[in-house]
């Protein structure tokens, strides 16, 4: 029985938002850059202003009992496909469009000044932010899919026409990789839709992840289903799908392209949005929908989470550019997340949940740092950098915060997610999966696998400090006494980030966790009757 | 809130509080900046000082044990709900992960270590306002000091071990900006600073995992590990925990095996060591602290006080309720191996500082060692008195690097006595108390563990005579390190009289200098009875057993004099060095002695050693790994891109014949060019293959689904 409390259209007015902004940029004459500019900040901030109003609506303290998602509006859109335009939030969607939408504006004010600064430009920031948005608050597996695939698209557009030398190569494996997980996600919702078809009630079957997670017999059909081999094929469709978007190893392939040849306010965008939207769609669709699943490949997704973490962290020790060092660290980075939801037990869920927020706020403040650099070097090899602590002491300072954090420093975004991480793998390791029949005890390679992962902080700890210390330490270059100081707009862009990596670090359960309470007890309640 | 523990927190907030402020001041200023931290440390201290009097008071009314309080701000949200949360023992894992949150815990080890890091504060901040150069003692520089601070001052008081780690990360995190920033910049010191990072980094890694694994089975917050009435037993939920009625039990625990038939016990018991050792860089973690000997002379101070000699020391007094009797065997080993190589090594070494740092860290052996033997209140009073008197030492070396221009090397000083007396006296009252002269080292003069190292190691089997003759060995040569040391920077003649104008002493190095050494002299003296107090507050029944019929004669009559083992040292000190280098430099090259030299002189070549396999050995793999990366990127690519070819060649190729022959795309731009037939023999090949390759992966995928049975 679905619940409708607070049937409002805001979701939608923030979804037509940016379109319709998007559209009236079409309209001002390319020459008039600074109105095209303004206008599209204005639209951001309209998106960051409604998403705050739509945060003002829910009901961050509504009982489980009733139904978690609100503010929701829904028609059917095709009927051929039995696709709705369904959309609404919950305790763990809200606040993960609110943070896009602040990513989004973060980006637009980052974008000012921006050699690549055009009318286009703008339009497909602000189409590539609502289609993330649409995303994160679509209750539709089809109608998710589609959003998703137009943020590829956007997103590939903007990188093929206004990125850097290798723009093409980039913009190409974006939409590649995209599309492979936008198709792979068509495929498993296909046969989701097909398996249900024939219930009391739905004839057609369905593709509603309220409908699908919320009704008890549709789940006792995708358990059933899981046993068989045709379950486990959607499992691994779902979670390749959106492991692409996080990303996890071998998917990643895109990401240290989009790093170094995107527009410095893209990639942040592209590569904290991308994140979100890949954590987002493991903890909504694939881990609530075939929680017997995962608990049957535990052992194998954390193994490969940890071989992420392991790989991402070598790599980046190895680079000498900063935005690929940063594309590795986030790879590894966001390893921990999916090594976060994989161990499924309470500890790591709302490790996984932090360590996604705070890398999804740390993200741009370091691809940012990077961008001043290379404004003012022009280059960001870090071979010929060093000493910029003495000649732009201002970015040193945000830069420690974004580097610090980035290692995984305590007070700092990253820290409390990867403890509450690792002890939830602790907890798993000391739990095992006894009592579940058919599941591989993981006593001794879980613990391997924790060690490693614990072992890992000291590789990140030292390519962050080695990267760090060669672009601010060290006797200070000549060549670089004419840098200027930062500006008052790079300050606003830096200022921001930090704020929230602050405010994460000291403060997570109150920023984040006790607002996502029961977003994340339903997850348990769906992992509880798992095996 | 206790008043204790409102006094407490609002001396740690203080530092605090003057950390953002200077972290919001704009670069530029300086005048007036160093002046807030320090009127910040003084208010801590008064604060601390009036704490320290009630606990005092109230211990002397009452035996005052651990009180703790707590806020859940910070703490997960749920920590139940796990699928399969029961442990075969029936156990619910991390039930007590409620207690992962910030707090206060008060107890008489905390207050003492509290009022010592204020002090040393105080001295440490008024000695860096007379040595820094102002173009580096700017805003963010005593933003980091202060934020040390109260990293360093919150760990002491935290509720549980956790809170302590994620205190002492900060507190590490700041120092290594604070030598960064601080230091005069070159490549050679980069790596340094980066080391001592990233030991201390493996440190608290390590004290985390051993946190996890206590909390998988009980509690790692203070209250459970020592319980409401002090010390004097162990924490009630501990001793629930393994099943035992008595303490001793939990001595000789032994239960089902994780790995190398270590149990969960001993491996959290072992992950702690493995921390203590990194922060007070012992056996075989030895190496950092002389990394850092590029840093300005009051950071080392800090790092070598308040890190080597202190923190470690600290975390072992926290955890002591869990170690077993394996677990100190192992502290045991540690402590007396890191306590003969690092005199060996400081014997030998020419640098000012490297002696200190080498020193220091042996001494920290002692420390270990004593922990190991269960002499708990010797342990603390060694920690206490390392902490201070290496504190004041590193002060004193940055007194004569201020005279000399930064002359390091001990060959090209000598004499400053005379230039620098004040500062040659006080350093002289530090070296005679931690060398234990009789009457002015009060409790020192004879080592104060020693009568249970010989206890424990009269009982021990095989080597276990090592444990006893080892460090008595130690402490002779100790005499003789320091005494080296202190004369071959301050007595006998200058060696380097070309060196010009020499600077005096001046006040306000000089006066943190008198307040280190006045502390030194007193700490250790049994009228402050700072001993009494911690032997209080020893956990009970934590003393291994020990057989009484233990012993033999020769060692009962060198535990009777080693009290005079201070004599030798300026004996032998005197002897070699009186008339200058000559002698020295000769047995130096003497045959088979110089390669020992050699040996000790890089330090065991521990520095070499680690940076071969830790660093090389991740360098390497990272190569490899970028490699593969690469590597894989381009062949995902190629087969990606030759598929979909494959592909469009095949559907292009059947266009073609049912519609007619396709011309080339590129004609149609062109125009005049003439049509080319794309089915060419060479495509029509391709297309063949591609079809039996499409042909042969179908048909296995449908062997594999006939035989898995769909």
């Amino acid at each position: 029985m679905v619940h409708f409390y607070g049937s409002s259209s805001i979701l939608t007015c923030l979804i037509l938002l940016p379109v319709i902004g998007s559209l009236m940029l079409l309209l001002v004459p390319s020459a008039k850059l600074r109105l095209i500019r303004w206008s599209a900040l204005t639209v951001l901030v309209g998106m960051l202003a409604v998403a705050v109003a739509g945060a003002c609506l829910f009901r961050w303290d509504m009982p489980v009992s009733h139904g978690v998602f609100q503010l929701q509006q829904k028609f059917l859109w095709i009927p051929a496909l039995n696709m709705h335009y369904f959309v609404g939030v919950d305790n763990l969607s809200m606040p993960a469009v609110l943070l896009v939408t602040l990513l989004a504006f973060i980006s637009g004010l980052a974008s000012f000044g921006l050699s690549q600064e055009s009318k286009t430009y703008y339009i497909l920031l602000i189409l590539t932010a609502g289609a993330l948005i649409g995303a994160l608050v679509s209750l539709d597996l089809l109608l998710l899919a589609v959003f998703l695939q137009i943020f590829t698209l956007s997103g590939y557009t903007v990188v093929s026409l206004l990125g850097g030398a290798r723009r093409h190569t980039a913009g190409l494996k974006f939409n590649l990789f995209g599309f492979a997980g936008t198709l792979a996600l068509l495929c498993g919702t296909l046969v989701i839709s097909h398996n249900t078809r024939g219930l009391p009630g739905l004839p057609q079957g369905t593709m509603d992840i309220v409908t699908l997670t919320t009704h008890p017999q549709l789940l006792r059909i995708l358990n059933a289903a899981a046993g068989s081999h045709i379950g486990a094929i959607v499992f691994w469709l779902l979670l390749t799908g959106f492991a692409i978007r996080l990303p996890g190893i071998i998917l990643h392939l895109w990401l240290p392209e989009i790093s170094v040849e995107s527009p410095a306010p893209i990639a942040m965008l592209i590569m904290a949005g991308s994140l979100v939207a890949g954590g987002y769609g493991l903890l909504r669709v694939v881990y609530p929908l075939f929680s017997d699943q995962a608990l049957i490949y535990r052992p194998l997704i954390c193994e490969f989470a940890v071989i992420g973490v392991v790989y991402g962290g070598l790599c980046a020790l190895a680079q000498t550019d900063i935005k690929r060092l940063i594309a590795y660290w986030l790879l590894s980075q966001a390893s921990y997340v999916l090594l976060g939801i994989a161990l499924m037990n309470a500890l790591s869920i709302q490790g996984a949940i932090l360590q996604l927020f705070g890398l999804a706020i740390a993200t741009p403040l370091l691809l940012w740092v990077a961008h001043t650099i290379e404004q003012r070097a022009h280059h960001t090899d870090l071979s010929r950098l060093g000493g910029l602590a003495a000649q732009l002491p201002d970015l040193f300072r945000f830069s420690i915060i974004g580097f610090f954090a980035a290692m995984g420093a305590p007070g700092l975004s990253l820290f409390f997610g990867q403890v509450l991480i690792l002890f939830g793998g602790f907890t798993a390791v000391s739990s095992g999966a006894a009592g579940s029949p058919g599941i591989a005890p993981w006593q001794h390679t879980g613990l391997l696998v924790l060690v490693i992962a614990l072992a890992m902080a000291m590789v990140t700890a030292g390519y962050i400090l080695w990267a760090m210390e060669r672009i601010f330490m060290g006797p200070a270059r000549p060549e670089f006494n004419h840098f200027i100081r930062l500006s008052f707009q790079e300050r606003c862009v830096m200022l921001l980030p930090v704020m929230g990596i602050i405010a994460l670090g000291i403060a997570p359960t109150i920023v984040v966790l006790t607002p996502m309470r029961p977003a994340i007890e339903q997850l348990l309640r769906a992992f509880a009757g798992a095996g | 809130m206790t008043h204790l523990a409102k006094l407490l927190s609002l001396a740690a907030a203080l530092p605090l509080g003057t950390s953002l402020l200077l972290f919001a001041a704009p670069e530029r200023l300086r005048r007036g900046v160093p002046y807030v931290p320090l009127a910040a440390v003084f208010v801590g201290l008064a604060l601390a000082i009036l704490s320290l009097a009630y606990q005092l008071n109230h211990s002397v009314a009452s035996p005052v044990g651990i009180q703790s309080i707590s806020m859940h701000w910070l703490s997960p949200i749920i920590v139940s709900g796990e699928p399969h949360a029961a442990t075969p023992s029936g156990v619910e894992p991390l039930q007590q992960l409620g207690r992962l949150s910030f707090g206060i815990a008060t107890d008489s080890i905390a207050v003492i270590f509290f009022v010592l890091i204020l002090l040393l504060g105080v001295a440490i901040h008024i000695f860096s306002m007379g040595y820094l150069h102002p173009q580096r003692a700017g805003p963010l520089l005593y933003s980091l000091l202060s934020m040390l601070g109260f990293s360093l001052l919150a760990a002491v008081i935290s509720s549980n071990l956790l809170e302590m780690i994620i205190l002492w990360g900060i507190g590490a995190l700041c120092i290594y900006l604070i030598c960064e920033i601080a230091t005069p910049r070159d490549a050679a010191r980069r790596l340094g600073s980066s080391h001592f990072f990233l030991m201390l980094l493996l440190a608290g890694l390590s004290a985390v995992a051993g946190c996890a694994m206590l909390a998988l089975h009980g509690s790692f917050a203070m209250l459970d590990l020592f319980n409401q009435e002090g010390h004097k037993s162990l924490g009630i939920s501990l001793m629930q925990l393994v099943q035992t009625p008595t303490p001793s039990g939990l001595l000789h625990y032994h239960t089902h095996h994780l790995f190398w038939g270590f149990d969960w016990l001993n491996c959290s018991g072992l992950l702690f060591v493995v921390a203590a050792a990194g922060l007070s860089a012992q056996f075989p973690f030895q190496f950092w602290p002389a990394e850092s000997v590029d840093a300005p002379a009051p950071f080392n101070a800090i790092l070598q006080g308040a890190m080597v000699s202190g923190s470690g020391a600290f975390l072992l007094a926290r955890v002591y309720p869990v170690l077993t009797l394996d677990v100190r065997l192992v502290l045991a080993i540690i402590g007396c191996t890191s306590l003969v190589t690092g005199l060996l090594v400081a014997l030998v070494q020419s640098d000012l500082k490297k002696v200190l740092c080498w020193t220091s860290l042996a001494m920290s052996g002692f420390t270990f060692l004593f922990f190991g033997v269960g002499d708990y209140s010797a342990a603390l009073l060694y920690a206490l008195i390392n902490t201070v008197a290496f504190a004041g030492l590193f002060l004193c070396a940055g007194s004569a690097l201020n005279s000399t221009r930064g002359e390091r090397d001990l060959r090209r000083l000598g004499g400053l006595a005379r230039r620098i007396p004040i500062t040659a006296g006080l350093s002289l009252i530090i070296v005679m108390v931690l060398t234990g002269t009789i009457y002015l080292a009060g409790g020192l003069a004879v080592p104060p563990g020693v009568t249970a190292l010989y206890d424990y190691a009269s009982a021990m089997r095989h080597y276990g005579w090592l444990l006893f003759w080892l460090p008595v060995c130690a402490w002779i040569l100790l005499s003789v390190v320091l005494w080296r040391w202190w004369w071959l920077i301050f007595g006998g003649q200058t060696r380097n009289p070309g060196a010009g104008d020499i600077a005096g002493d001046s006040a306000k190095l000089t006066l943190p200098l008198l307040v280190v050494a006045t502390l030194a002299v007193f700490i250790s003296h049994p009228v402050v009875e700072i001993k009494t107090i911690l032997a209080r507050s020893a956990p009970e029944g934590m003393i291994a057993p020990i057989p009484q019929d233990a012993g033999h004669s020769i060692g009962l009559a060198v535990l009777a004099n080693v009290k005079w083992a201070f004599v030798l040292g300026p004996i032998a000190i005197i002897s070699v060095y009186a008339g200058g280098l000559a002698l020295a430099d000769k047995i130096r090259r003497f045959p088979g002695v110089n390669l020992l030299y050699m040996w000790l002189y890089r330090g065991m070549f521990f520095r070499e050693l680690a940076e071969t396999i830790i660093a090389g050995g991740a360098a390497l793999a990272a190569r490899m790994t970028s490699f593969v990366d690469r590597l894989l990127l381009s062949w995902v690519l190629m087969i990606m891109a030759l598929g979909f070819r494959g592909i469009g060649l095949m559907l292009a190729t059947l266009d073609a014949r049912v519609t007619g022959p396709m011309t080339d795309p590129a004609c149609l731009s062109v125009g005049n060019r003439a049509p080319r037939v794309l089915a060419t023999k060479k495509d029509w090949r391709r297309i063949v293959l591609v079809i039996m390759l499409t042909a042969l992966i179908l048909g296995a995928l449908m062997l594999y689904a006939h035989m898995a049975g769909w």
